[in-house]
């Protein structure tokens, strides 16, 4: 059995060993950042999905290659970045499930309202693309994903000081578009 | 100020939030678990296999064989050595011998042939 206070090491540990329980504790705790990092390079949802779907599935296919297991997440990303730079040039990741057919209706959304959001979050995505692809994915975990500074360094390799400046610019340049972008909603 | 204010205030990007979509996004997490037990009940499936087992071991196999071949060549050269210079000194034993016997002292030249044959030192 496998609870979320393990450590990422202990249950890659267990996968090793076929644990299902704790490759499913992973996916809860990664699946969430592995979409923004590949949302940041591959700019739509749909495809950010897939691509940390197909990420995860590429790592624990080859967990017994991930040399540090404490720095799983790190490891985990450097895939996704992978797999989203690969989707982008040659746009076949397979598709897995079809989610997006379910969608409206599933969220108890009407599909107006499905469909404003989704137009909103194009625009929003349209807005981010003024952004190099570094600085997006620093806005989008720290200011989607909630993660702090130095969770970003640990787990993009740079340091704190280099993601506060990333955060500070990508704020600066995409405020005046998100401005824009809400007056247009309201 | 206003740096400050970009510093502390986050941008709404709740737009991108999956949890917006619950639903949809724990379709997508049980899509993911559902391949992820695939590929791991491959795996057991896998590691059951003999062959598999082996093909498993190849990699410190080929660690070992790597450790035991840097570790013999030097043996192998320094015994090849040890061996011309024992050959050399069993050549130079019956030259003194066959000088003793014709009650004369061997040459330079005759030395030194004898401990040329021995190959390269």
């Amino acid at each position: 059995m496998s609870d979320t206070s393990e450590t990422d090491a202990e249950l890659v540990a267990q996968v090793r060993r076929g644990s299902r329980a704790a490759a499913g504790t992973l996916i809860e705790r990664h699946l969430r950042g592995s979409r923004a990092v590949a949302l940041a390079i591959v700019g739509d949802i749909p495809g950010a999905e897939d691509v940390s779907q197909e990420a995860f599935i590429y790592a624990i296919e080859r967990i017994d290659d991930c040399r540090d297991p404490s720095r799983f997440g790190a490891w985990l990303r450097q895939i996704v970045r992978s797999i989203a730079r690969n989707h982008l040039r040659h746009a076949r990741v397979r598709r897995t499930e079809p989610l997006l057919a379910e969608t409206a209706e599933s969220a108890g959304e009407s599909p107006a309202d499905a469909a404003e959001r989704a137009d909103l979050a194009q625009r929003l995505l349209a807005a981010l693309k003024v952004l190099s692809e570094d600085r997006r994915e620093v806005v989008l975990l720290h200011d989607l994903e909630g993660w702090t500074h130095e969770e970003i360094a640990g787990r993009m390799g740079i340091p704190a000081g280099t993601v506060r400046s990333h955060l500070h610019f990508a704020r600066r340049e995409l405020r005046p578009l998100l401005q824009e972008l809400w007056k247009e909603e309201t | 100020m206003i740096d400050n204010e970009i510093d502390n205030e986050r941008l709404d990007l709740s737009a991108l939030d999956p949890a917006r979509d619950p639903v949809r996004w724990q379709a997508m997490v049980d899509a993911t678990r559902s391949r992820v037990d695939g590929v791991l009940a491959e795996r057991a499936k896998r590691e059951d296999d003999a062959f598999y087992l082996i093909a498993s071991w190849r990699r410190s196999l080929i660690a070992a064989a790597a450790i035991l071949l840097i570790a013999l060549i030097p043996a192998e050269i320094a015994l090849e050595i040890r061996e011309s210079r024992i050959e050399a000194v069993h050549r130079l034993v019956v030259l003194s011998a066959s000088s003793v016997h014709g009650s004369r002292a061997p040459t330079a030249s005759e030395i030194l042939r004898t401990i040329d044959k021995a190959g390269p030192q």
